[in-house]
């Protein structure tokens, strides 16, 4: 008995060590919804010296960078999951070209930065630069945080040409621009070559609504017939994840916000419209699950539950490895035309930085093009410059150049609301969902929902 | 009438003694406890309930007073009522849960057992297991789609439950798995206090020819109570708190179905911002908590004798 209470004790101990490392492991990362590996505060300078060694410094373009330049700053960022290494690398390559700059890179999980981000930026010069999600900038303005970077796009620094209208909108606010894209993405549809075959449809790309909308039904099987397809024709994530919703209201013709983002449009006839239509497929037609998370909704397609699914291009690798046959969609063309959400994760900079050159020059760099192809080609990511897109080595890769293709139907969603949070997550989603659980109609929830959203609005 | 005048004048006047080195020394071994208490609990909430009175974003250095117009903001707003009323139905359902179940697995491991060392452990390992890990094993388990749990219930020929995805059934799997979690813990505290109990009671009680029933309920159940008493005060407290186990199962949905005061508060305090309301939120859940563990120690305060 006493040998056995050893041994359990034993084994107790060493799956409490286990626990106790992986608790440290796996998170959600706020963008990608992927996994993370914890919080390590890294100098560049030290880190990835291999990385950045490998590197033939003589072949990156330094016109339009002042390598002269000096300085430390420190950089916090929430890049944890497979990119990190890359960010590590880019950031590593940096610190070798600017002999004169060192940068304190913290990379820690989105959970853990985001609750710390303002109090430091509020009282003191750390962080220096941070990344954040495009739809928290207005929030951060707000509260007098950000330097506005104006001369960094001037006429010695970036040049507005060579972005989307999507990657500007995404970090304007009052005609200001706060910063510099790190990633922009779009969400496009995935598809399930086999599963269309097998259900006799062609393996090609639905083009518009109504076609769409035909697969979806076709893709929906209930072998049952109790009510529960066993196939989806659809997944996608309600919560932890870029919703499909905005892509759906632009394509009807409908709107959240109007331009100066100071009063609700969901009462608008179309978004109604939009809403009860696809509202109507969920709970009627069952062509969806409801109450999935981000990874869930991938789960369900990876596991060829789902025919289709609409997602970012982080998940693209998983479904390889998955031995998924797919192929990545343009967003299906609505009546209003075709569009898909944009979405970026920006640099922006403390206003009380005490080294606001050399943080710009990280800026800059990170646009060169030696820095664009090689986050994007490790990534999956599209580069943030538009006028890359016809690179060769975007153009090599399949799922980069979906990616890449579809910048120009990119637009912003809320951009510019600085309570993006409570307007999205607490009034929008629960009203769209109301909707698509069948407990209201459109008409009903939206105008309820628009009434509640003009009084947030006013107090912004 | 004498030996009392002696008794008392023996115990040293009370200004007297706060100043003995044994009182100094008592003091001395308290003042770090003291200082963490004052820094990180007392501190905290003078400084929550001055928060509350102003309109205060995170790190707002000029925050503006607006005396208890956050108080009279809270009790308008549905999504707190809802909160609340989530906490309570998710405190009712854990709370007899955990007890009862430890309870009676207390009772089955205190019988002398082979291997009861081991169950013990094992029932109380999902107490000592991260329930980030936890909490991504059970959302497997419990996916209707692709879940151990969904597929046994299908061949079984069971209904299909959506769990976390319905709102009508989120906060059940919840507390179900929040049970789980927790059960073992309180079997521990009431297997030491069951221990505790003399079996000179129950062979008294024998030789008066009392039944099992009988002896639970007048020696076990009295005998037992100071344990209870912690393991439920611990419990209550615990669950009209829940955070961690809500918010990494369902962030607080679907549709609001889950989320707690305390989820409540995180989201207004470090989503939104808005210090001075999630404070206002803390507060009412502090004095609701307050109320209730006082009215515990009312009901079930020790006494020995039975």
């Amino acid at each position: 008995m006493r040998k056995s209470s050893l041994l359990f004790s034993l084994v107790l101990v060493v799956m409490l060590l286990l626990s106790a490392c992986a608790g440290a492991a796996p998170a959600q990362s706020g963008v990608t919804d992927t996994g993370d590996t914890g919080a390590t505060d890294t100098s560049a300078a030290a880190a990835d010296a291999g990385a950045a060694d490998a590197v033939d410094l003589s072949e990156i373009d330094t016109a339009g960078l002042n390598t002269d330049v000096s300085g430390t700053f420190s950089f916090w960022n929430g890049f944890t999951a497979s990119d990190r290494p890359v960010m590590e690398e880019n950031v590593a390559v940096f610190d070798e070209l600017y002999s004169n700059v060192t940068v304190n890179m913290d990379i820690q999980p989105w959970d853990s930065l985001l609750p710390k981000l303002l109090p430091s930026l509020r009282t003191g010069s750390d962080p220096d630069v941070v990344s954040l999600d495009g739809s928290l900038i207005p929030q951060y303005v707000t509260a007098e945080s950000l330097l506005p970077v104006g001369e960094l796009w001037g006429s010695d620094g970036l040049n507005p040409d060579n972005f989307s209208e999507g990657v500007l909108q995404g970090m304007t606010v009052n005609g200001n621009r706060y910063g510099a894209p790190i990633i922009y993405y779009t969400t496009l549809l995935y598809m399930n070559n086999d599963l269309f075959t097998e259900a006799g449809l062609p393996a090609a790309c639905p083009n518009t609504w109504d076609e769409w909308e035909n697969a979806l039904l076709t893709l929906t099987i209930d072998e049952n017939g109790d009510g529960t397809p066993e196939q989806y024709g659809m997944s996608w994530g309600d919560h932890g994840a870029v919703s499909i919703w905005p892509s759906l209201v632009w394509s009807g013709g409908g709107d959240f916000v109007n331009e100066d983002a100071t009063e609700s449009r969901l009462d608008d006839p179309a978004t109604i419209a939009a809403v009860q239509k696809w509202g109507d497929l969920i709970a009627q037609d069952n062509i969806l699950a409801l109450g999935l998370s981000g990874v869930e909704a991938d789960n369900l397609f990876q596991t060829s539950k789902a025919a289709m699914t609409v997602s970012g291009p982080w998940v693209s690798t998983g479904f390889t490895d998955a031995g998924i046959n797919f192929q990545i969609c343009p967003m299906p063309e609505g009546p209003a035309g075709r569009y898909t959400q944009g979405a970026g994760v920006y640099f922006v900079v403390n206003k009380n930085s005490q080294a606001p050159d050399a943080v710009y020059e990280l800026l800059k760099f990170w646009q060169s093009d030696w820095a664009q192809i090689n986050w994007s080609s490790k990534t999956g990511f599209a580069p943030t410059r538009s006028d890359l897109a016809n690179n060769p080595e975007i153009q090599g890769n399949p799922n980069v150049k979906a990616f890449a293709d579809s910048l120009p139907d990119a637009r912003t969603y809320l951009g510019g609301v600085v309570e993006y949070s409570k307007i999205n997550d607490e009034i929008i989603t629960p009203a769209i969902l109301e909707v698509a659980r069948g407990n209201m109609t459109a008409e009903e929830s939206l105008t309820a929902a628009a009434t509640k959203m003009n009084e947030v609005l006013a107090e912004q | 009438m004498q030996s009392t005048q002696t008794s008392v004048s023996a115990q040293p006047p009370r200004s007297q003694f706060r100043f003995t080195s044994q009182a100094r020394a008592a003091w001395l071994f308290m003042l770090p406890s003291l200082t963490i208490l004052a820094f990180f609990i007392v501190l905290p909430i003078f400084q929550a309930a001055w928060m509350a009175l102003h309109d205060w974003t995170l790190a707002d250095l000029n925050p503006t007073f607006i005396g208890l117009k956050n108080f009279a903001d809270l009790f308008k707003d549905d999504r707190f009522w809802n909160a609340l009323q989530n906490t309570l139905v998710y405190t009712i359902g854990v709370v007899p849960g955990q007890i009862i179940l430890a309870l009676v697995f207390a009772l089955i491991l205190n019988a002398r057992l082979k291997g009861r060392t081991v169950f013990r452990g094992i029932y109380f390992l999902p107490v000592l297991v991260s329930f980030a890990v936890e909490a991504i094993v059970w959302r497997f388990l419990l996916d209707p789609d692709i879940g151990y749990i969904g597929y046994y219930s299908s061949v079984l020929g069971l209904p299909r439950i959506e769990w976390l995805r319905s709102p009508d059934w989120a906060m059940t799997a919840v507390i179900l798995i929040s049970i789980w979690r927790w059960f073992g813990f309180n079997l521990v505290i009431l297997l030491a206090g069951l221990q505790g109990i003399s079996e000179s009671y129950y062979e008294a009680a024998e030789v008066d020819g009392a039944n099992e029933v009988q002896k639970f309920r007048f020696i076990t159940l009295p005998l037992l109570r100071p344990s209870l008493l912690f393991a439920l005060i611990n419990a209550v407290i615990s669950a009209l708190q829940a955070f961690d186990q809500i918010y990494v199962l369902t962030r607080g949905g679907p549709m609001f179905s889950t989320e707690t005061v305390v989820v409540y508060v995180y989201r207004e305090g470090f989503i939104n911002f808005d210090m001075g309301y999630a404070s206002t939120a803390a507060l009412v859940l502090f004095g609701i908590i307050f109320v209730i563990t006082l009215g515990q120690l009312r009901i079930l305060r020790y006494q020995e004798s039975f």
